[in-house]
């Protein structure tokens, strides 16, 4: 006779599981994996497809700048846009400016127009590396002195400058990034995208 | 209706070498994890002091790695120590360790740096880092971590507790802890030794109690008849722990809400030992139910035996059921006796019968 004890107790879940038992356990757990990978890997494209594109000139590349951004009007540039969440007296920033293209090569006299043109410039890096299509570009990286609201800010930027035909002739083409020098790490990864989407590659 | 089944492949001895505890996995983990605390507290407090400019620089390679590698050093050695009993498996955890960190190297941070390309796009904002660890990261680490462990010790004979899946697990753990740490300290951003120690102490807690958790999973699913899902069920809520734990200490290290530096490694510390109380609780509870089904097993297989009669007899005997008296020396035999010796031996017999009758009747009633 079952004892009183036994007739509670659920026997056959202390049996390991069976062979096939064991596989199907395994395999369920590589399909929540999958799907959850598959779907992160959705995700990380999606990310890296966040942007709008400024077009300048057809048969040109497109500028991409984040759609979550705010634009502002300015003159002078083709696209200025300020990342929202920015904390600093100089919001993070993306300009794009065209430009007449200037006789000399442009890496050197990119560098000496940005030294004219900005308040206590120092370059930190100059590079020419490559766009998507294969057009040569010059990546320069500078920290300068911005006056916002009678405040000093130290500001660090990158300058991608190449050439593109507008239909009528050569121009020269700046895309600046610039942040706060204490906020360039954490805009990084966002300056990074860019450039990234821009397809520059640095030996 | 009760469950009156025959379970062959069921023994008391499998169920009872299952449900044995490892003390020394316990206190590893608990000395692992006040070390940890204490000697953020020291940083903290300025007892001690870890002399970053004193350090030559052929040596500071050499000061990295051990920093990487300390945490989990720590609960290697305490667990050898406190798990003197088998030789076996202290090899296994170890290689596991090992295996685990260098694996991670060329599997899950080449895919998290150039297929996911998490640097460009995790911390654009704080939501696509949280769904960033929830879908990629988490994922990717806690399946390694299932993988190794699945493939590595689960089939093996190192296997036979149902304790053994959280410490595989929490080693396994440990393993992608140490290859973060050694990414880390090797990293330009490194910043001073007493960072390093903070964030190597708060890697390694966070990743040995999620490992063990998932463990936890394995071990169960190893032992006893579970749901299809229970296991990947239980991969799922490591995930989503996993990416709440991640995302809430890098939000209290950006914050320093209350103690700075220290923050984040008291709720680490905190998160680990709270998440060890559950992992305990929970295999206490299952090492009682499988005691508890050995001991019933043991009843059952005592009542089964079949009885000898000789047994009986003694047990009769011992009762003082059964009177013995010396048997009477036996009559002279005569030729003329041939008769009366044949009934004898017929009544012999007949008694014989009756007396395993008895017993045979009495074998029906138990």
């Amino acid at each position: 006779m079952t004892s009183f004890d036994e007739a509670f107790v659920d026997v056959q879940a202390f049996q390991p599981p069976g062979k096939w038992q064991a596989r199907a356990n395994n395999l369920m757990v590589w399909l929540v994996a999958i799907m959850l990978l598959v779907a992160g890997w959705f995700f990380s494209d999606w990310m890296m497809s966040q942007f709008g594109y400024l077009a300048l000139a057809q048969d040109e590349p497109g500028i991409p700048y984040p759609v979550q951004w705010l634009p502002q009007p300015a003159h002078d540039l083709a696209l200025q846009v300020f990342d929202p969440d920015s904390a600093s007296l100089f919001p993070a920033r993306e300009e794009v400016a065209v430009l007449p293209l200037p006789d000399a090569p442009l890496a050197i006299t990119w560098p000496e127009i940005r030294q004219q043109q900005l308040q206590d410039y120092h370059e930190q890096e100059r590079l020419l590396t490559t766009l998507t299509d294969g057009r040569q570009a010059l990546l320069l990286t500078y920290t300068h002195l911005e006056e916002s609201d009678n405040t000093p800010v130290v500001v660090m930027a990158q300058d991608l400058a190449f050439v593109i035909n507008d239909g009528r002739a050569d121009r020269l083409v700046v895309v600046t990034l610039a942040a706060d020098a204490h906020e360039w790490e954490a805009m990084a990864p966002a300056f990074e995208r860019i450039l990234q989407k821009m397809g520059v590659t640095t030996p | 209706m009760p469950p009156n089944v025959s379970y062959p492949d069921i023994r008391a001895e499998d169920l009872r070498r299952a449900a044995r505890n490892r003390p020394g996995f316990w206190a590893a983990s608990l000395i692992t994890a006040t070390l940890g605390i204490l000697a953020g507290i020291a940083i903290f407090m300025g007892w001690l002091i870890l002399p970053d400019a004193w350090i030559p620089a052929q040596f500071w390679p050499l000061v990295q790695i051990l920093l990487a590698l300390t945490p989990a050093l720590i609960w290697l050695i305490s667990f050898s120590i406190g798990n003197r009993t088998g030789n076996g498996m202290r090899r296994a955890v170890f290689l596991l360790w090992l295996v685990t960190a260098a694996l991670y190297f060329v599997t899950v941070n080449p895919l998290t740096a150039h297929v996911f390309q998490l640097d460009v796009w995790l911390y654009t904002a704080w939501w696509s880092e949280l769904l960033g660890r929830l879908l990629v990261i988490a994922p990717l680490e806690l399946f390694f971590i299932y993988l190794v462990v699945r493939y590595g010790v689960y089939p093996t004979s190192a296997f036979h507790t149902l304790t053994d899946g959280a410490i595989y697990g929490a080693a396994a753990g440990l393993g992608v802890a140490t290859a973060l740490n050694l990414l880390s300290v090797f990293s330009p951003g490194f910043p001073d030794l007493s960072q390093g120690v903070l964030q190597s102490c708060e890697q390694a807690l966070g990743y040995v109690a999620l490992g063990a958790l998932l463990g936890y999973f394995m071990g169960q699913e190893r032992f006893r008849r579970t749901n299809t899902f229970y296991l990947a069920s239980g991969l799922l809520l490591t995930v989503i722990l996993h990416a709440m734990f991640f995302f809430t200490l890098n939000v209290i290290q950006a914050n320093d809400i209350f103690l700075q530096s220290l923050d984040a490694l008291i709720f680490a510390g905190v998160f680990a030992i709270i998440l060890f109380a559950v992992i305990y609780w929970l295999l206490h509870r299952s090492r009682r139910a499988f005691r508890r089904m050995a001991a019933l097993l043991e009843i059952r297989e005592e009542a089964n035996k079949p009885k000898s009669l000789l047994a009986d007899v003694m047990q009769m005997v011992e009762a003082e059921q059964l009177e013995v008296r010396p048997s009477p020396p036996p009559p002279p035999s005569s030729p003329g006796n041939d008769h009366d010796d044949e009934d004898e031996l017929e009544s012999l017999k007949k008694s014989w019968e009756a007396l395993i009758a008895e017993q045979e009747a009495g074998h029906d009633k138990l």
